[in-house]
């Protein structure tokens, strides 16, 4: 008998192997609906960034320590020293940005092909959550190499916090740990980071991917009237999906691996209370919130921008008219195109704002709601301005 | 041993076997899915491999062995992009920055006078690190400084 | 740490009210016990009765405060309060003392050694004041116009040294200086320049003193002398500049320029920084300083010009090399060692400016080529490190052809998974 053999039967003989390989086999093959396409690949992108990020991280943290005098010497000790560990960083940097977009597409995906209607709510909202955590992941690692950068950004985010009423100013000391951002909030934002969320977001993955196995694919076909998907216009998930996901997989990971060396994010100087860089930002995957709050007083602002969670938690309960097909929803898709285009507007808005660019030949200074303004000739700067 | 379960096992692998001809595209994914776990794990491994010979160790850097410096010697170490300089007494070893407080030339230690000096500006300090003369406007920064089995230990 | 922190604060709170406390007892022994034992005199100083104004300018000086009184100075009787009684020739009463004779006044208690002690004021004073240009004037060739003791000191309102009110504080000096050399009028039967406050104020050590307080810059007076005032001579100007600066003293010797100073044709370092108006020297001032004695086509010009190269270079280059440096870092190359070799660097250039006293090209040379080596040293690693960064974008095209192999494979099979159903 041959190793493989008797390995197999050893372990035969103590579990069931045998009966659990039926359904393993069901699940594996379960075929998906026809109209599965590209876009289909980007919950397992997401999935797979998620456990590149946990992978990295556990890297980053054989090295990061976590204090006020340490970390910043650590990170760059890992960019500097440790073999590969420029890369790590850079992977763990990058794969961030990158997953906060591709959840987002893989979220815009679900909307689009209106997936998240009965009965899939409970996974959408899952997954609403889950983009959430995602953004905390992104709000909460930015600090950790306690960088000039990171500790302004951070200084700026909680800031904003604390125009909540009444619970504001608590809501800010509570997550600054005192009431400035200091080695107490490093040391929270560590432990949130590393511990806290990744297993938040491991289990509600569990479950959101539970659902989607239990519940399939959804099909295009109107809510309640949705067909088997006929074997011979649908495709298994094994192996035929998953060398889809596989391309997109390589893809992607060249992509990461191109971002980090071609455009790898600096580390900067540390950390200095007594001198505030201008023209502090949150990162870009604040900047629409950032900057629809200057709109408003920051009570009204507030609340605008608590809104954006609330409206895609409950979306399901609102849009419940019976077609997924996008065309057959021209008010939805008209929402949707519309939330996208805001959001990108107010993003470029916030990263134009509060800069100095030269744009076909001119130069415009950008005050703090994104208004140009022609610079004089001579250059000098014209007053008005914070 | 079952019978049966032997006779099961034997079909399905020969099942597999029929059906799943492994063809050269088949090499090809699994030879390079091998690689590319190979590429992530193996930089990995090389990652966790401790770097620095000398590592810091609750706060303080090691910095070399008590017996390279004789007594009454000193020595010039590197730590962090810094120079500090060590010298040797009767009872220890204390630990300078040797950047001079005045303009920031190296400073050495002159045996014979027991003394710091500076070259550039005859900067003067003693073994307290106080300026004696010249025009250095600070005293030396001194640094704490351990001996440990033979290891000389310097916080930064 | 955030206990730490406090237990410092509980300390230093605990230690401030100790050192308040014994500041408190020592201000009585001090201040108060004096000042009692000075009521008591006052009480029936019939002085103050009469000249209270004077009084009010006095009694504030750290003669008053020890007690120091009226008579003491003036001679007279404090204890008659006739004033004729007072002040009749018994007494010593000399009144409004005349300037010859107030060195001898201040001389009675001040070249006192054992007077002294207790204050732990030197003696030496009245001595050196002798020797003076000041002293001998006065007291030789009994020329009023010079300074006494109370021409710098103040003599009513007469302050310690360490008082930043004094007239002979260190900041105070120069100004304290002028109220007579800057004057003109009673300059010009001396022959001497007015200039030299405005100048000094201008120049490297006036703008120490004036702009960072820095007391251990020269003032007039560490120049000069104080008390025994002369100008230095041609021969003793590297030792006054030599004073501070020990190693451009002990570098001018070796120089040709010491042999010339010997023999009284040169004047040492002032022949090329000048005295009062002196500036911060560069390199360029060999452009400027050598022709001076030196034909413009001379050898010796020729030679300056070559320090002075070296040293602009050695600077330019120092400064060049901290920025690639820098750069490197924020790069996120290791720069620890180059750092390091940095300051070494910059010891090397540094101690050329000293060095160049000695003129000899051949020891400039000697650092320069040290400083140098450094220099290309730091930028060849850098370069390396650089080149190995290099290597990380080369390394993107094997990778991506492995990610095309990869994808078109998987994009085979599945094609042809799709077509054999």
């Amino acid at each position: 008998m041959s190793m493989k053999n008797i390995i197999s039967h050893w372990i035969n003989e103590r579990f069931e192997v045998e009966k659990i390989k039926g359904p393993l086999k069901k699940q594996l093959e379960k075929p998906l609906p026809g109209h599965v396409s590209w876009f289909h690949t980007l919950g397992s992108m997401s999935f797979f960034l998620f456990i590149s990020q946990v992978l990295t991280g556990i890297l980053l943290l054989v090295y990061y320590r976590p204090t006020v005098d340490e970390a910043f010497q650590s990170v760059k000790f890992i960019t500097t020293q440790a073999y590969m560990g420029w890369l790590y960083r850079q992977i763990h940097a990058w794969g961030a940005n990158l997953m906060i977009i591709i959840v987002f597409l893989h979220m815009l995906r679900t909307f689009v092909t209106g997936s998240f209607k009965k009965p899939r709510e409970i996974t959408w909202i899952i997954g609403v959550f889950l983009f959430i955590l995602t953004l905390v992941f992104g709000f909460t690692g930015y600090l950790l190499p306690w960088n000039q950068l990171a500790y302004w950004a951070t200084t700026v985010g909680t800031e904003i916090a604390g125009a909540i009423p009444f619970v504001g100013e608590w809501i800010k000391t509570l997550l600054r740990g005192g009431p400035n951002v200091g080695g107490e909030t490093l040391s929270r934002f560590f432990v949130v980071h590393v511990i806290i969320l990744p297993w938040a977001v491991f289990f509600l993955i569990a479950i959101h991917l539970f659902f989607v196995r239990w519940q399939g694919i959804a099909t295009m076909d109107p809510v309640d009237q949705a067909k088997e998907p006929k074997p011979e216009k649908s495709i298994p998930f094994f192996p035929h999906h998953a060398l889809k996901e596989g391309i997109v997989f390589f893809i992607l990971l060249g992509w990461m691996i191109t971002l980090s060396v071609l455009m790898p994010f600096e580390l900067g100087e540390v950390a200095n209370p007594l001198v505030t860089p201008l023209a502090i930002k949150p990162e870009w995957y604040f900047l629409p919130m950032y900057q629809v709050i200057k709109y408003f007083s920051k009570l009204a602002g507030i609340f605008v921008v608590s809104l954006a969670p609330l409206f895609l938690l409950v979306w399901p309960f609102l849009d419940k008219s019976k077609e997924r097909h996008p065309l057959k929803r021209p008010v939805s898709m008209t929402i949707g195109v519309l939330v996208v285009f805001s959001l990108l507007f107010f993003g470029f808005l916030g990263h134009f704002s509060e800069s100095k660019r030269r744009i076909l030949g001119k130069e415009y200074e950008f005050d703090i709601y994104g208004k140009p303004h022609v610079v004089s000739g001579d250059g000098i700067q014209q007053e008005g301005k914070k | 041993m079952d019978p049966s379960l032997n006779e099961k096992t034997g079909e399905t692998l020969l099942e597999k076997k029929s059906v799943s001809r492994r063809d050269f595209l088949d090499y090809i994914i699994q030879g390079g899915l091998l690689a590319t776990f190979m590429a992530m794990l193996l930089p990995a491994l090389s990652y966790l491999w401790p770097v620095t010979r000398r590592g810091p160790a609750g706060g303080m850097m090691d910095v070399g062995l008590l017996d390279e410096i004789p007594i009454g010697g000193s020595k010039k170490v590197v730590v962090e992009g810094s120079v500090f300089l060590l010298v040797r007494t009767d009872d220890g070893v204390k630990a300078f920055s040797a950047i001079c407080t005045h303009l920031g030339c190296v400073v050495a230690w002159d045996a014979a006078k027991k003394q710091i000096e500076c070259p550039c500006h005859a900067g003067v300090f003693d073994l307290d690190g106080r300026v004696v003369s010249g025009p250095p406007p600070r005293p030396l920064p001194i640094h704490l400084a351990n001996i440990v089995d033979g290891k000389i230990y310097i916080q930064v | 740490m955030a206990q730490d922190k406090f237990k410092n604060q509980k300390f230093s709170d605990y230690s401030y009210h100790v050192i308040f406390l014994l500041g408190a007892i020592l201000a009585i022994f001090f201040v108060v016990f004096p000042a009692f034992a000075g009521a008591q005199k006052i009480e029936g100083n019939a002085c103050i009765a009469c000249h209270e104004d004077i009084w009010q300018e006095a009694q504030d000086s750290v003669h008053s405060r020890n007690g120091i009184l009226c008579q003491d100075c003036h001679g007279g009787d404090p204890t008659k309060s006739d004033p004729a009684l007072a002040k009749s020739p018994e007494t010593g009463f000399r009144g409004i003392p005349e300037k010859k004779q107030i060195a001898e006044i201040c001389g009675k208690c001040h070249a006192d050694v054992e007077f002294m002690n207790a204050y732990g004021v030197r003696t030496d004073q009245l001595e050196r004041y002798k020797t003076s240009v000041h002293g001998k004037k006065l007291l030789i060739e009994g020329d009023h116009k010079v300074a006494v003791c109370s021409d710098c000191h103040g003599y009513h309102d007469v302050l310690p040294i360490s008082d930043a009110n004094s007239p002979v504080y260190p900041l105070n000096i120069p100004k304290t200086c002028n109220r007579c050399h800057g004057n003109d009028k009673l300059m010009s039967g001396y022959g001497l320049p007015t200039d030299m406050f405005e100048k000094y104020s201008k120049s490297v050590h006036g703008q120490a003193l004036f702009e960072k307080k820095d007391f251990s810059v020269a003032n007039c007076a560490s120049c000069h002398g104080s008390h025994g005032a002369v100008p230095p001579g041609v021969k003793e100007i590297s030792a006054t500049c030599g004073k501070c600066h020990i190693n451009e003293k002990k570098y001018f010797l070796e120089s040709v320029h010491a042999k010339a100073n010997e023999e009284g044709n040169f004047s040492e370092c002032i022949s090329c920084h000048s005295n009062h108006a002196i500036q911060k020297p560069t390199p360029a001032l060999y452009e400027t300083a050598c022709v001076q004695c030196h034909d413009e086509k001379s050898d010796a010009v020729e030679q300056g010009r070559k320090i002075s190269g070296m040293l602009y270079h050695a600077n330019e280059k120092f400064k060049l090399t901290e920025i690639l440096v820098k750069k490197a870092s924020m790069e996120g190359i290791f720069v620890e060692e180059e750092t390091a070799s940095l300051e070494e660097a910059k010891s090397n250039v540094t101690g050329m400016a000293p060095l160049q006293h000695t003129l000899s090209i051949e020891k400039i040379t000697d650092l320069d080529q040290q400083a140098n080596q450094r220099f290309a040293e730091i930028e060849k690693n850098i370069n390396q490190k650089r080149q190995n960064l290099k290597m990380r974008k080369i390394a993107l095209i094997p990778i991506w052809i492995f990610i095309a192999v990869m994808a078109i494979v998987l994009w085979m099979k599945y094609n042809r998974l799709k077509s054999g159903k």
